[in-house]
Parts: structure tokens; sequence; C-alpha cells
């Protein structure tokens, strides 16, 4: 076991050493979970080192009402047509036809457009049922459905701050995946790297933008925005350093899984519930 | 499983546009015009030396152009140097600027000796003083030629084509590595990527060259030498087989496997790249040149034939790598990342990286070249002892 | 070696230029650059500084406190008193002085509700909704309140968003 930890760990290494050559004059710098562990909690230490935060999804809960998807605009002033989180409704229909929508993100349910029809005519695409709405048109019934909310899934092992030319995209101490928009040049690698399209080049400031697990609520003891708004306890958030917290338990008793988990992207924003045709 | 249309909604954009595309295509000239005269220097391929001092012009040329497409594309292009002040290693991306200096660095040192027996001459005979100062300052205040230095500069020229290949090659294989290592990206995530982008890159450079070759020598600006020519085609042939194996074999496997992957790619070919990449950059960018090129190869005497049929390979096969370029990273957006919706793209005329831009950028070089050629000769050294006083710099 | 003296002298100005520019690299990294990682240290306290908006249903007890208790009592007790009373689209400033961002008299709209509690196949079913809205109508509102049946029917005139929860039989 040790001797096949060794030598991933020498792996590691060589590979590190060898991209390092390619970049000409690198400096090998010790890997992130190292870093975190090496500093130094000095007196003014500031509480970021105290804790680790961890996301957690229940999709079984989620209703798709879309109020975090609202309360996140409203917080991060997040511009229109963009998204630091949002909402996916899937339907799944008897012959096996995946529909998957996401209008404006969720923002504003996912009622139809024309609500007026909805609320006056009892037949709506029905057959006579009264789940008439349950079927998506000239497909069949829908026999599985559910909602899944996502968003920047602060990745552990993250693709998006791995390509930043200029290190505006790092992961915090605490384990949040931020960006410095005072250095980001805008380049939009990281747009591209990310499997999850969790970013989005900010329209106005021209820097890259993403979900920060709303850092300036988290470090002064609140919860992020869509967590605190949603009504039914589908997003859960917590400290992992904390060893007595809710979500602590939940990671340790639930059935979990992640998004694109192939990817190694280590994702710490867990589901449950999660089903395989999700995307 | 079959899935309806469905993007994520921040995929709506295709960030990469049109400057992503002239970026690695530019660059991809320098690379190729580099190695060109990097045969004849470093592996002593005399056929080419009509053109070797000139394929180092181009490729300085293009070498100065080819940071202006990634600055037009920057949402702030005036942090551009934070790539240099606060590099990230592990980024691809961050070593552009440490690669890209070196490499201009070697090529100026080449060029300069290259060209030193031209500078000492300048500064001695020049006409106007100003001009006299400026070229005894290029020449560092050394004003010989003698045998001695002769043979040092050859010997320099040689080290400096000896570090310049690889670092060509770094140049250009790295551009193809940012594409090639985004795992988050089907289309482009193949370790077969920077090979795919060097050697498109000698291609389109070699192409390039034929191209000017040709025209030039017709009206006198560069010594005509059928085999010279004969030389670049069958470099150019063989560099094109070579691309063809990749990225016929890139495609192949995708298929093969069919993973996830494929099913993208193959809705991607069937609709979105349908044109432009199937029919257009397949059916004409490669089946032409290559069917040209290797008829080519067994045609010996017919000069006339040779040179009209050089030129039509080497225009579509430049043709064939920029639409190589747009098809790799236009194509690799025109998907979101949930795999199962797809997106356009149209780019604007008069955009900041719309199309006007794009052909602004593309003519900068030839322009830079002119300027160049103003000042320094286009044609090789003369042997012999006299200097070549009778040129009279612009 | 006189022959050398050119590229003795080009060498000279490239390292003098490699180490200028160094010089001037490293001397405008910035300052925190490196204190946490390979990041600008500071701005984790800049991200860190900006005030929250959404404050909790506390802070609107602070005023409001039978409301609050009432909700809190309720179905809808989960639910922090933003989600409806922040003006759901921009524009609304009834709520100026103390808290402008938030809005005294909420979207009233059947869609405010219904974007909860219209059924969906996706929708978990132990979650309260409604398959057929005007059905629902005909069937319960006109025990209720026969003043308001008909195409303009708001579930507020019959449920209390605070406490949604109806009694049949004892309003009936
Ligand atoms: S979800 Fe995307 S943006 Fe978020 S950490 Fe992972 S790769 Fe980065
Ligand atoms: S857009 Fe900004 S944050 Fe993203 S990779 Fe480029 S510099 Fe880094």
């Amino acid at each position: 076991m040790d001797k096949k930890k060794n030598r991933r760990a020498f792996i590691k290494s060589a590979g590190r050493a060898l991209a390092g050559l390619l970049m000409v004059v690198a400096i090998p710098k010790p890997g992130r979970a190292q870093r975190i562990h090496e500093i130094e909690i000095g007196e003014d230490a500031p509480d970021w080192l105290d804790h680790y935060w961890v996301y957690l999804i229940d999709t079984t809960k989620c209703i798709g009402c879309g109020a975090c998807v609202r309360a996140d605009k409203r917080e991060n002033s997040v511009p229109p047509k963009f998204f630091r989180t949002w909402v996916e409704r899937y339907q799944i229909t008897e012959d096996n036809h995946v529909h998957v929508d996401s209008p404006n993100g969720g923002h504003d349910g996912f009622l139809p457009e024309d609500l007026a029809q909805l609320l006056t005519s009892v037949e709506l695409e029905t057959d006579g049922s009264p789940q008439g709405i349950g079927r998506v048109k000239k497909q069949g019934r829908v026999t599985k459905g559910f909602f899944v909310p996502k968003m920047c899934n602060h990745c552990r092992n993250t693709p998006c701050t791995q390509v930043c030319p200029v290190n505006a995209s790092y992961q915090s101490p605490d384990g949040v995946v931020l960006v410095d928009k005072t250095r980001c040049i805008g380049c939009s690698y990281c747009v591209q790297a990310c499997p999850y399209g969790s970013r989005y080049i900010h329209p106005e400031k021209h820097t890259a933008d993403k979900c920060t697990w709303c850092y300036h609520r988290i470090t002064k003891g609140l919860l992020p925005a869509c967590v605190t708004v949603c009504p039914t306890g589908a997003r859960k958030f917590g400290d992992l350093k904390d060893q007595s917290s809710e979500i602590k338990k939940l990671l340790s008793t639930q059935r979990l899984n992640v998004l694109k988990p192939e990817l190694n992207t280590e994702p710490f924003c867990f589901y449950i519930g999660l089903e395989q045709s999700v995307r | 499983m079959i899935y309806s249309e469905y993007l994520f909604p921040n995929d709506m954009h295709i960030y990469w546009s049109l400057m992503i595309v002239t970026y690695p295509f530019i660059t991809g000239l320098i690379a190729g015009a580099f190695i060109a005269s990097a045969l004849f220097h470093v592996f002593g391929l005399e056929e080419l030396k009509p053109i070797s001092r000139f394929a180092l012009m181009v490729s300085l040329a293009f070498m100065v152009c080819a940071t202006l497409p990634l600055l037009f594309h920057l949402g702030h292009p005036e942090r551009a140097l934070n790539v240099v002040i606060t590099p990230h290693w592990h980024s691809a991306m961050a070593g552009f600027g440490f690669i890209y200096s070196f490499y201009l660095v070697v090529l100026t040192l080449e060029i300069w000796l290259s060209y030193w027996e031209e500078i000492v001459a300048y500064s001695k005979t020049s006409a106007s003083g100003v001009k006299r100062l400026f070229w005894k300052t290029v020449a560092l205040g050394v004003d010989e030629t003698s045998g001695e230095i002769r043979q040092a500069n050859r010997r320099a020229i040689y080290i400096l084509g000896l570090i310049g290949i690889p670092s060509a090659c770094t140049l250009h294989g790295y551009v193809g590595f940012i594409f090639g290592s985004l795992k988050s990206n089907p289309w482009w995530s193949t370790p077969l990527m920077p090979q795919v982008f060097l050697l498109s890159a000698i291609v389109s450079g070699l192409a390039l060259l034929i191209v000017m070759y040709i025209a030039l020598s017709s009206k006198g600006y560069l010594t005509w030498s059928f085999e010279c020519l004969r030389t670049l085609c069958f470099y150019l042939w063989l560099s094109m087989l070579f691309y063809m194996i990749s990225e016929g074999l890139e495609i192949l496997f995708f298929f093969y496997e069919s993973s996830d992957a494929w099913f993208v790619i193959s809705t991607l070919l069937s609709t979105k790249l349908w044109v432009s990449f199937v029919l257009i950059q397949v059916g004409i960018g490669i089946v032409v040149p290559f069917t040209l090129l290797s008829i080519m190869i067994f045609v010996r005497n017919n000069q006339g034939a040779y040179t009209t049929m050089a030129v039509i390979a080497a225009a579509t096969a430049l043709f064939e790598v920029w639409m190589m370029r747009w098809n790799i990273v236009i194509g690799g957006q025109q998907f979101s990342k949930s795999y199962v919706g797809f997106r356009s793209y149209h780019p604007e005329w008069l955009d900041q990286e719309g199309i006007l831009t794009t052909m602004g950028l593309t003519l900068l070089p030839f322009l830079l070249l002119y300027l160049l050629t103003r000042i320094l000769p286009m044609k090789e050294a003369v042997e012999d002892e006299e200097p070549p006083a009778e040129v009279e710099p612009g | 070696m006189k022959a050398l003296r050119h590229l003795k002298r080009a060498l000279w100005i490239i390292a003098f230029l490699f180490v200028a520019g160094n010089m001037i690299r490293f001397s405008v990294v910035p300052e925190s650059f490196g204190q946490y990682g390979d990041f600008r240290g500071a701005h984790l306290a800049e991200e860190r500084a900006r005030d929250p908006i959404h404050r909790g249903s506390d802070i609107c007890g602070e005023c409001h406190d039978e409301r609050l208790e009432e909700k809190n009592n309720g179905a809808h007790g989960p639910i922090p008193c933003e989600n409806c009373h922040f003006q759901p689209y921009a524009g609304d400033e009834n709520h100026p002085e103390a808290h402008p961002e938030v809005s005294q008299s909420p979207d009233r709209s059947q869609r405010a509700c219904l974007t909860c509690h219209q059924f969906f196949p996706s929708r978990p079913s132990a979650f309260p909704q409604l398959a057929n809205f005007p059905e629902h109508i005909a069937t319960n509102a006109l025990k209720l309140n026969k003043d308001h049946v008909g195409a303009h029917t708001l579930c507020v005139h019959c449920h209390n968003p605070h406490d949604p929860k109806i009694d049949l039989k004892q309003n009936g």
C-alpha cells in the first residue's frame, strides 16, 4: 500500500518536474493541499484558515422554484443572461428521451411564458388526465422527473485555476475558488477549462466571474444567499472543520455523487439523488 | 438515451473568436518559415540557399505581429504583462511570454548575424551621418568583416539555428497544448493536438514561402532556382503527409473509442462543421494540395507546369491551415459543455475581434516585411570578397 | 578572439536586458502575492469586505415580530421573509428608509404562488402542488369566498401567505 503511494507520489512529482522543465524557468511549487496545512497560523490568523467549506445539494428536495437564482442575482449583482447558479429541469419520458431545460436559468421558475393559458384552460396538451401538463409535446408521458440546481463545484483538482496564466483564479485556503478581478486579464481560458459551464466573462468588467459561495457572507458567519432562501432545504452548506456540523453528518451518512466524476475534478459540491442522465 | 437540445445557461457565448483563429495561424507561419531556413543553416540543404535569409525575415515580420491578436482578444489588454509578472506555472498559457521572448531573441540574433556584412558595409558607406550612426549602433561599434569573423558568425548561426528548431517546435507545440490539455472539451482534448499544430504550422510556413518565392523571384527580387522550389515543395508534401496522418488518427480514435466525445464530435461533424471541416478543410484544403504535390514529385522538366501547380497547391494548403485553425478554435466552442446543445458563431465585420480586424492583422506582417526589405536586402549573402556596397539602404 | 567582439557585446546586451527585465518584473509583483499561496493574498480580505444583502428574517422581526411569529409557526415557516418581500422584479420602492431593497407589498399574483405550487412531474411528489388550477378554484374557492371566483381569483384571497393552511371544515 505504502509502496503504491510512494510510487504515485513519485510519478506525480516527476510529472510536475517535467511540466516545470517545459515551462523553461519553473520553480517547483508544493501542491495545493500541502500548502494549506503548511501555512503558519499566527496571532492575527485570519479566520479563513479555520474553515474548510463544503456544499451539498439534495436533488430529491428541490422543487425548482428558482428562489436561489433570484437571490443570487440580487446578492451578487449577476449580469442579466449570466448565472452563478441555475436550476435545470429534467423530464425523462417513457421512450427514454431526456428533456432538459433551464429557461433563464430557472430565474423565473418553470411556468410557461403564457401563464394566462395555464390558468384558464383546463385541457393544456392533455389527454384528459388531470396531469395534462406532465406531457412533453409529442414525446409521451414523463415517467421520471427532477430538478438539478447547479453552480460552481469549487473543485479540489480544479481545471479552471490550473490554466489561469496570471494566478487571478485561485483556491482560497478555506477551499473556495475565487477570481481576483484586479489581476484577471480576461483571456477566458478558465471559461474554456471549466467542464460545468460555471464561469462567464462579465460583460462590463471584462473579467472572469463565477460563484464565490458568497465569500463575503460565509466569512462573516452567514450562509450563502442561495442556501438561505431555499424553502425546502435542498441546498446545504457547512464547514468540514466543524466536527458537529450538520453537513459533516450528512456527508458521512448519505450516498453521494458529484457531477462528471470521470473528469476527476474532485468537486466539493456533492449531490444526493443525482440521476445518471444528468449532464 | 436521447437528449433534447440543451445548452448550459452560461454557454451561449463564443469567447475565443476570430482573434484566436488568427493567432495560431500567424504563429504557425513563424515556425514554418524558421524551419525552412534551419534546413539550410543547420542541415546544410544547399538548394534552399536563395530563400534562407528571406525566410528569417518572414519569420521576424510575423513574430512581431503574433501577439497583436491576443491583445485584441483580451478583456484587459493593459494587464497583459501580468502573464510574466505573476505567471502561473501550471498554466500552458503562462509560458507564452517566456517562450516568445526567448524565441524573439534567437531570431533577432540570427538575422543580425546573417546580415552582418551588409550592416557593416552600411555603417561605412551610407550617405547621411544619421544613417551611418544607426548602422554603427546596429553593428555595436564593430566594423570588421574579416574571414575570421565570418567563420565565427557562421558557427554562431549554426548554433542559433540548432537552438531555434526546438524553440520553434515548443512555441508551436505549446499552442496545441493550450487546446489539447483541456479535458473539458472533447474536440480539443487529445495528446495529438500539439503535434497537429506543429505540423500544420510547418505546412503553412512552407506554403507561404513557396507562394512568396515564386512571386518575388519572378520579379527578380529573389534568385530563381528550380531546385529550391522543388525542395520546398517536397518538404511541404512531407509535412502535409505527417499532418494528415495525425489529424486522421485523431478522428479515427474518437470514432473507434466511441465514447462520450464521439457523440459530440459526430454531431458536430455532421452539422456545424459539415461544410467548414468535411467539405472545405478536408475536401478542398487537404485533397487538392496533397494530390498536386504528389503529382509534382514526378514532374521533372516542365518548369512552367510545375510552378503553376506549386502556386495552387501552396495557396490551398495555406487556406487549409487557416480553416483548420477555424475548425478547431470555433468548432470546439460550438457545443455546450452539456455535450447536447450546439450554438453558432457569426463574426461581425466591425467588431473589435471582427472580420476587418482579422484582415488587418493578417496583412500587417506583410507590410512589416515590406519595410524590412527596404532596409535589408532579400537576396542571399554574396559569397565573394567584395562588400555589397552598391546596395543603397532605403 | 577579436573576431568574437561583436558577439560578446550582443551577449552583454542580452544579459543586461534579462537582468533588468527580471528586476522590473519582480518589483511590480503585488505585495501580498504568495502570502497564502499562488495568489494576491489581500484579495481574500477584499472579497470578504462586501456587505451582505440578504439579512435573514430575524432583522424583519425586530419591527414586525407578530408577522414573523405567524409565519414561523405556519407551513411557510422555513421560507425567509426576503423570498417574497424582496422586490421580485426591480422597480418597487415601498420600503425606502430602513431597507430600501425590501418591498412591503410583494408580488401577489398567481404566478408568485404557482412558481412553487404548480404541478410539474419534476417536483418531488410529497410537495403540495396543484395539477389543475382552475379546477382547484372551482371546487374549493367557491366554498370559501364566492365574491372572488373567476379568472381573477388570486390565491391570497383565500390563503394567508404567512400561514397558508386553511381548515375547510372550520371555514366552510
Ligand atoms: S466548477 Fe468550474 S469554475 Fe468551479 S471550480 Fe470546478 S472547474 Fe472551476
Ligand atoms: S479569464 Fe482571468 S481568471 Fe480566467 S484564466 Fe484568464 S486571467 Fe485567469
